[in-house]
């Protein structure tokens, strides 16, 4: 089985991790995934946003695909086995007090070269929050760290897409931002040295190398003067000299075999800056998402049959939506061609599955005041085995606990999205036409400050009257199609005789909650 | 099941009180000692008048009770019925456990209005006729209870099977069907 792996660079690739993750929960990711982050600010909120989603995932997939005892079987939910490298994330200079001089070191008789290169503040530029926006800065430090590098993360990288090349084929994405800093300089650098240890080997054939690279789509309010931070004004500038430098690299050189360049017209408007650290965790945005599922396209896609030197240069994927204050299922590209409604029977169906998570998940987890004792006679009590769990043991609460945690990231990441997609359609608000999670709300009147971090208040629950208003408006039926079931048919289903006996534990409740969330039967979800 | 359930229970219901019934037909024995006393005295030792009325004296009896037996199981099945389509037309509305047992306050009504339905058909089709000069307290209650108790059969199970899994919660003690 060809092995698949995920490099995010930077805050921005690490943003999009985060989506691919997400989409993997939903079934449309590959059957395996092994992740990594890079960034030179260790602490970027946008990293350890992504790396707590992975840790979510990975822990709920721990307590539900695997040999414990709730297991579900013959579902899409949280189908992607997802695996981390040695380490999930690596920083190319750890110290906190590392600049590029310092990570250089003695250039002898080449630093006249360097003078010249670069100014003294980039010189001295400390680097513990990032290459702020210095692509060039962090192309040249992040090459001295890898050169030098015999950090297990990195060489656990190159170990496995060696053996992988070498075996049954790999599939390599990177993702990344064409501006800001660790993005734009980690992106092409990475990718240029994990070819180079490729061709080395003389791996030619089974290796996929591919990448997403996210043009500016976010603005920020600007930075106090003197700061030494990426500037709103300066990416487009700082992108148009990118994807210059990319389309000779594309002529010159077969880096990527792939390349999804991803971008908005009408920038998301975050209304304040936070330069690095963990201050700099920005809402998850809908290019993310179009750019999670070109990934997803791109892991399920087939490797190619040409030999490589009869191979055209890198094949460079676009998206585009058709309106531009409207925004649609039909705008998101298909992850594989022959399954066009893919993507919204399986999003549309994770988020129904998360209302009613929402509002299951205390009855499931016996709550006082919420679980009555009369529940243990129901259908659905008896039908899916719940009156010989025991619910003391950990087993139990860790299955609880991990699914609890994955649905919630889920909800806010989906939610947000939501919530600051209407905000970028130029001078007209844009229609949102994916998803309504409004019904999530713990606050219903909430209303985004504008110039600070959305915070999204995803209610910890719900009664049965908000997951029901919720279940039912989370996702629209498609033109043509029969209306979408209810919360209401799928209380009726949980009282059906269970269909799998492949379950064990809470499985086959839960199971059966995902598959009968289904945004409509016969579409293209599921295996 | 909505409908199968409570006609099945109610036909089952109307079998058995027709054979209880059947029983007092023509049957001398339920005739009370006063209506008996009064026939003796008044047939002046005639054997063969005196059967003949207690005959036909049961007879008018047991058709009573029946047609009221046939009202109350009637009066059972529609109330039964009523409750199912509701409650099938409340599922819909049901979304999660809680509200499993909402149609449980109609079930009550339903029950409160059988138990005016019986009172009223006694009032209907017994009182006016009398039967209390033709048998004593307690063969009325021999009459009436075991129709009135299989109304109720017929309602419970008519409800408890006929329901929905989902709206079974609604019907005390249902579980024991599930």
């Amino acid at each position: 089985m060809t092995a698949k792996m995920l490099l995010g660079v930077g805050g921005t690739g690490a943003k999009v991790v985060e989506a691919i993750l997400h989409c993997c929960g939903a079934g449309l990711g590959p059957a395996t995934l092994q992740v990594g982050f890079i960034d030179q600010d260790k602490s970027n909120g946008n990293v350890s946003r992504a790396n707590q989603t992975l840790t979510a995932y990975m822990e709920a997939r721990q307590n539900w695909r695997g040999d414990g005892a709730h297991h579900i079987e013959g579902s899409d939910l949280l189908l992607t086995e997802v695996s981390t490298f040695k380490r999930s994330l690596w920083t190319p200079h750890p110290d906190d007090n590392s600049s590029l001089e310092s990570a250089l070191g003695d250039l002898g008789g080449d630093g006249k070269l360097f003078d010249l290169l670069f100014t003294q503040e980039e010189q001295r530029l400390k680097l513990d929050i990032g290459y702020q926006a210095r692509a060039h800065v962090g192309s040249a430090a992040m090459t001295a760290a890898i050169r030098k590098e015999s950090d297990p993360f990195w060489v656990d990288i190159v170990n496995k897409l060696v053996a992988a090349g070498g075996g049954d084929g790999v599939d390599l994405l990177l993702v990344g931002s064409a501006f800001g800093g660790t993005g734009a300089a980690g992106f092409p650098t990475v990718a240029r040295l994990l070819r180079r240890e490729l061709d080395k080997k003389g791996i030619k054939k089974g290796a996929r190398i591919s990448g997403v690279l996210m043009l500016p789509y976010f603005g920020f309010t600007p930075p106090k003067r003197g700061e030494t931070v990426a500037r709103a004004d300066e990416l487009l500038p700082q992108t148009k000299a990118a994807l210059r430098y990319y389309h000779d690299l594309f002529e010159r050189e077969h880096v990527f075999d792939d390349a999804y360049l991803v971008g908005w017209n009408s920038k998301f408007e975050l209304g304040y800056h936070n330069p690095g650290k963990g201050g700099q965790i920005n809402p998850a945005l809908l290019p993310e998402l179009i750019a999670a599922v070109g990934a997803c396209g791109f892991f399920a896609g087939e490797p190619p049959k040409q030999p490589p030197k009869e191979r055209v240069a890198t094949r460079v994927l676009v998206s585009a939506r058709k309106e531009e204050h409207r925004f649609g299922w039909g705008d998101l590209p298909p992850v594989r061609d022959e399954k066009p409604n893919e993507v919204y029977a399986q999003l549309g169906r994770q988020i129904r599955f998360a209302a009613a998570w929402k509002h299951w998940q205390p009855i499931l987890n016996r709550d006082a005041g919420v679980f009555s004792g009369s529940y243990r006679k129901r259908a659905w009590f008896k039908g899916y085995g719940l009156d010989g769990l025991d619910t003391t043991d950990a087993a139990f609460a860790g299955a609880m606990a991990s699914m609890d945690r994955y649905v919630d990231q889920f909800a806010e990441w989906a939610l947000t999205i939501q919530l600051l997609s209407r905000q970028s359609g130029g001078s007209a608000e844009m229609a949102f036409d994916l998803w309504d999670m409004n019904g999530f709300l713990s606050q219903p009147s909430f209303r985004k400050d504008e110039n600070s971090p959305l915070t999204v208040p995803v209610a910890r629950t719900l009664s049965e009257a908000a997951y029901a208003s919720a279940f039912d408006r989370a996702v629209g039926s498609r033109a043509g199609d029969t209306p979408l079931t209810t919360a209401a048919d799928l209380m009726r289903a949980l009282n059906a005789r269970p269909r799998s006996s492949r379950n064990s534990g809470l499985g086959g409740i839960v199971e059966a909650m995902h598959s009968n969330s289904a945004v409509a039967a016969g579409l293209d979800g599921g295996n | 099941m909505a409908v199968a359930a409570p006609v099945a229970a109610f036909v089952a219901a109307i079998v058995l009180m027709w054979v209880y019934l059947g029983t007092w037909d023509g049957n001398p024995d339920i005739i009370s000692a006063e209506r008996i006393a009064q026939l003796q005295k008044g047939a002046g030792g005639d054997a063969a008048d005196l059967d003949a009325t207690l005959t036909l004296d049961a007879t008018r009896v047991a058709t009573h009770f029946v047609t009221w037996a046939n009202c109350v199981l009637a009066a059972a099945l529609a109330l039964a019925l009523a409750w199912n389509f509701t409650a099938l037309a409340g599922e819909r509305k049901v979304a999660g456990p809680a509200s499993q047992t909402r149609s449980l306050g109609l079930w009550v009504a339903l029950l409160v209005a059988y138990l005016g339905a019986t009172g009223l058909l006694w009032w209907l089709l017994i009182v006016p006729h009398d039967l209390g000069a033709l048998i004593d307290v307690p063969r009325h209650l021999w009459g009436g209870a075991p129709a009135f108790i299989a109304g109720l059969a017929v309602y419970w199970a008519g409800t408890a099977w006929g329901a929905s899994r989902v709206m079974k919660p609604s019907v005390p003690f249902a579980s024991f069907l599930v």
